[in-house]
């Protein structure tokens, strides 16, 4: 049976189906995109017990001349992403529902990107991996386009020529590699096999193109620049998705080229960190001075990203296992916020953090969640954020001591802005405009609260993601001995 | 079995108090109805400590004393042990059996005299968490179980004291003997650790023993810290003042802590030290001296007093100064046995001073006139030789002067270095509110400010930070990138025009055949 690629063309067919729908039934276009995701994040749940990952694999021989393959598995640092970007791609189709123009196009895009991201975490052939990463860019350029903000058109093109940029990185580094190898293949495995054999020297170079490559997807500073306004001017279900999933691609691709080259990293490990920490205090400064909600949130990514990268370049079980809680931690609780600040913004039409005052007012479900998702990306105790950064901060403190009071200070920059957040929207006097904003719907307390959710029980029973991730951190931790 | 005996005669007041108070706070024993019971489990748990403390002194009599018992190991760490012990002999038994039989017989008294106090139960709930104490200090077989045991028993006198706690006076009263007690305590927590450090541990048997071995200035400076305890507790010179402060409380709880009790505690240390403090001779030469100042002043002070309990208290404070006295001759089975009748017949008098002019026709007696001749003795002993005085213009006043000068630094320099405001209080939050009323936002309510040295830098840098963003990020790599690709574009569309062009056409051609014949050649 061929799960994977059933997951991979199971929301192809949804956008197949969508365009064959009449346009007049928007309603229908909306069930069957719902319908879609909610049976590809159902079926990815179901990995979750799946007791050998590995006999999922599949192989399809493509171009064996050229030593390309279609090669599409599951292991423990990319289940996880899959499970999030299921899930996030159906909080965003849920957070949907005030797109009403051009419908159809809408949905088929989103669907379409569903199944590109799914295709990035599942592909095991670098080759198939760099399409369904540049396939990514497709959907996210029309629907930046097309139902961005003010600015969109900027900044559709900006994203989609600063991530073509890197991605030039990468597939240069991809093919330097390919070339130096006497296997002449793509597949991950054989290629990591014989890459690691290569000179410190030479594995150093190729890393630095796939760091480049995919240091500007996660981002790192200073290669973010596409980052703040791709995210203000997208609707808000599709900053969920860049944010929630899109930035967890460049990381997740870093650990995969980590794997390949571990030389190359090691003697990379110092510079990683330092560009770590300076993201993680460059990106919350930032933040803090953002008077644009989405924008504050855009910014906090780039710090929450540090915090990945920092626990990469520990380059120890603590660390990388730090690093996966927080990609996983940042996706449900970048979203959560995202999904909320969009539905703020639909209300309100304003995302200016001054023009707010006492919703806990009016509306005090809208407030616990809110400050429930800020809490969260604080990393307070309870929540998966916390388990990430002290797993980041542990194995940080293994690896450079004192180094990572950073870390800290980042933590207490992201507090700063959190707890402005908090007080600028919903404390203060009861202000006129705000008296009628409407509080969460069902739908949308149900959205929320799954996110909510899935935060909050990772950060109280962490063991279960621990124990999904453990054996690839721990494989790949081995390397590095 | 036997041991577990005498962990039921720590514990059972304990329990017994800790369960009035859950009652109080549950309101099951309170008003006039819940006298009664906490009165009678007060009194039966009272009962069966004496029942189990005399079957133990009679087995101790006709076999053998127990001696040490361990009650509770706390925790070990390396050498260090930490224990709970007790120590059955006759010096402790006795000791012991007294005092929970004065206080047996106080408990009797007080459920008549307390009747329709408000406070009732939390009266009994002290006095069980007192006799815990007092069993602590007298059965401890270390010094930190008698420590347990004292630190209790300060508790609870703070309570007592403080029983009317909804008048001032109570309040300021019980606040000053706590805080003076506390410097007793102190030097019990220094011997503890000096113990602990040089000795080990801080059982009472082998003390001796092991503290002789010590270098007499060791010794001399764990002895001291128990000395000090035992002047604080028995109120002998310079801390003799707060006992007239403790009169306060309620007159039972008055007669058995400070009549019959807590002021022999000291007396009760010192007699349980006495072997090692016998070989220090400045130890004496400091108990000689306490004791005897003591015993002056409380005689003086005796003297002068009108009130009934003032006198006794005088007279309490003169007996304890002798038995000081004949610790530091030696003479210890004497100030044992001045102790032990002491405390029964002081208590008696303590109880029955209520009702000291039903019980006395005669008027009371005046000051004697040699005394009253001499106008500078007598003025000292009513002002109580200005020990108080004393001790606040060298200790209470300095000190609060002290904590006032740091209050402001903490406001006007601290405040501002860490950003905090300077104080919060209902009119600048009512201001604020005004102000944002008027839609003025407070600044730095909203856009971030920094308060403070470190919020200032953390401003600072983030500025700089969003100008390095806006020119270099945003504008120069992410925008610029799209501004470039727009003029090459437009450059290269020029060009393409051009060339389209016929005559450019031409040229090119011409070029390439020229270019075609020379490599040709």
């Amino acid at each position: 049976m061929h799960f994977l690629s059933t997951l991979i063309v199971l929301p192809l067919l949804g956008a197949l189906v969508i365009i064959s729908i009449p346009s007049q039934r928007p309603n229908w276009v909306r069930a069957v995109a719902l319908l879609t995701s909610s049976l590809t994040l159902v079926l990815t749940l179901s990995l979750i017990n799946t007791p050998d990952l590995t006999s999922l694999t599949e192989h399809v021989k493509w171009n064996p001349r050229m030593g390309m393959a279609y090669i599409v598995g599951v292991d423990g640092f990319s289940l996880p992403m899959i499970i999030l970007a299921a899930l996030l791609c159906l909080v965003s189709i849920l957070a949907s529902s005030s797109i009403s123009e051009r419908v159809k196009g809408y949905y088929f895009l989103m669907l379409f990107l569903e199944s590109a991201m799914l295709g990035v975490f599942l592909a095991q052939d670098w080759v198939l991996f760099y399409v369904f990463w540049e396939m990514t860019l497709i959907p996210l350029f029309f629907l930046i386009d097309r139902w961005g903000g003010r600015r969109r058109h900027g900044a559709a093109l900006n994203f989609v020529l600063y991530t073509f940029g890197g991605s030039v990185f990468l597939l240069i580094a991809m093919l330097v590699l390919y070339d130096s190898l006497p296997s002449h293949t793509f597949e991950m495995e054989a290629m990591a096999q014989g890459a690691r054999l290569l000179t410190e020297h030479k594995q150093l170079w190729i890393f630095l193109g796939f760091l480049i490559g995919f240091g500007v997807k996660m981002p790192v500073f200073p290669i973010h620049g596409w980052l703040p306004l791709a995210h203000v001017e997208a609707p808000s279900p599709v900053s969920i998705l860049l944010s929630g999933i899109l930035l967890k691609m460049g990381s997740y691709g870093l650990l995969r080229a980590a794997e390949m080259l571990p030389a190359g990293v090691m003697s990379l490990q110092n510079p990683l960190a330092a560009l770590a920490l300076i993201s993680l205090i460059y990106g919350g400064l930032l933040a803090w001075r953002q008077s644009d909600l989405k924008a504050m949130i855009a910014y906090s990514s780039i710090s929450h990203m540090g915090v990945v990268l920092l626990g990469i370049a520990t380059l120890n079980v603590t660390g990388l296992t730090g690093a996966v809680m927080q990609m996983a931690a940042h996706g449900f609780v970048a979203g959560a916020l995202f999904f909320l600040i969009g539905l703020l913004y639909e209300r309100t039409n304003t995302r200016d953090i001054r023009d707010y005052s006492s919703l806990v007012r009016t509306t005090p479900r809208f407030a616990f969640f809110t400050i429930l998702a800020l809490f969260a990306a604080v990393g307070m105790p309870g929540t998966a954020g916390f388990v990430a950064e002290l797993h980041a901060l542990l194995g940080g403190f293994v690896r450079w001591g004192w180094v990572v009071i950073v870390l800290s200070v980042g933590v207490l920059i992201s507090a700063a802005y959190a707890i402005r957040t908090i007080v600028g929207l919903f404390t203060g006097p009861v202000s006129e405009k705000m008296l009628h904003v409407r509080d969460l719907g069902k739908t949308e307390m149900f959205t929320a609260g799954a996110l909510t959710a899935f935060t909050v029980s990772i950060g109280i029973f962490p063991a279960g993601l621990l124990h999904i991730i453990n054996p690839a951190v721990e494989e790949l931790s081995r390397l590095f001995q | 079995m036997f041991d577990r005996l005498f962990e039921i005669v720590l514990f059972l007041p304990l329990f017994t108090g800790i369960l009035i108070g859950l009652s109080i706070w549950f309101g099951f024993n309170r008003g006039e109805s819940g006298e009664k019971p906490t009165g009678t489990i007060t009194l039966i748990n009272a009962a069966v400590v004496l029942l189990i403390l005399a079957w133990a002194a009679l087995k101790g009599f006709k076999d053998q004393w127990p001696g040490y018992i361990e009650i509770y190991r706390w925790f070990e760490s390396g050498d260090l042990n930490i224990t709970l012990a007790i120590l059955i002999d006759l010096f402790s038994i006795t000791t012991a059996a007294l005092f929970c039989l004065l206080l047996f017989l106080t408990m009797r008294f007080s459920t008549l005299y307390m009747h329709r106090e408000a406070g009732f139960q939390r009266f009994f709930m002290l006095l069980n968490l007192f006799l815990s104490a007092v069993l602590f200090i007298t059965l401890s077989g270390n010094a930190l179980t008698a420590f347990v045991g004292w630190e209790l028993a300060g508790l609870c006198s703070y309570l007592l004291i403080a029983y009317a706690y909804d008048r001032p006076i109570p309040g300021r009263q019980a606040t000053r003997v706590f805080i003076t007690n506390r410097i007793g305590d102190a030097g019990f927590i220094l011997s503890l650790i000096l113990s602990y450090l040089w000795l080990g541990d801080t059982d009472w048997a082998g003390f001796t023993e092991k503290a002789v071995t010590l270098s007499p200035v060791k010794s001399s400076m764990i002895l001291s810290g128990f000395v000090l305890a035992a002047i604080v507790k028995s109120a002998q010179i310079p801390f003799t003042s707060w006992i007239t402060r403790a009169l306060e409380g309620p007159t039972p709880s008055s007669a058995i802590f400070y009549g019959a009790l807590l002021i022999h505690a000291g007396v009760f240390l010192l007699l349980r030290l006495h072997g090692a403090a016998e070989p220090l001779v400045g130890i004496q030469m400091v108990l000689l001296m306490t004791g005897s100042l003591t015993l002056l002043y409380g005689w003086l002070g005796g003297m002068v007093q009108t009130d009934i309990k003032t006198a006794l208290i005088f007279s309490t404070i003169a007996h304890v100064a002798v038995m000081f006295i004949s610790i530091s001759m030696g003479w210890y089975l004497f100030a044992f046995i001045h102790m032990l009748a002491h405390a029964v017949w002081r208590s008696y008098q303590m109880l029955s001073a209520p009702s000291f002019n039903h019980l006395v026709s005669r008027p009371s007696r005046i000051v004697p006139p040699w005394l009253r001749n001499r106008k500078l003795i007598l003025t000292a002993a009513l002002q109580r030789f200005w020990l108080d005085n004393i001790s606040d213009w060298l200790v209470v006043r300095p000190v609060e002067s002290l904590s006032l000068e740091l209050k402001q630094f903490d406001e006007r320099v601290i405040n501002k270095i860490v950003g905090l405001p300077a104080q919060i209080n209902a009119i600048t939050s009512l201001s604020d509110y005004e102000e944002r009323k008027r839609g003025h936002a407070p600044s730095g309510a909203i856009l971030p400010q920094g308060r403070g040295i470190l919020g200032a830098a953390m401003e600072r840098l983030a500025i700089i930070l969003h100008w390095f963003e806006d020119q270099l990020v945003l504008k120069g790599s992410g925008e610029g990138l799209v501004n470039v690709l727009l003029k090459t574009g437009r450059y290269l569309h020029r060009i393409d025009g051009l060339l389209s062009q016929p005559r450019y056409l031409w040229l090119i051609i011409v070029v390439t055949l020229i270019v075609v014949i020379q490599y040709s050649n």
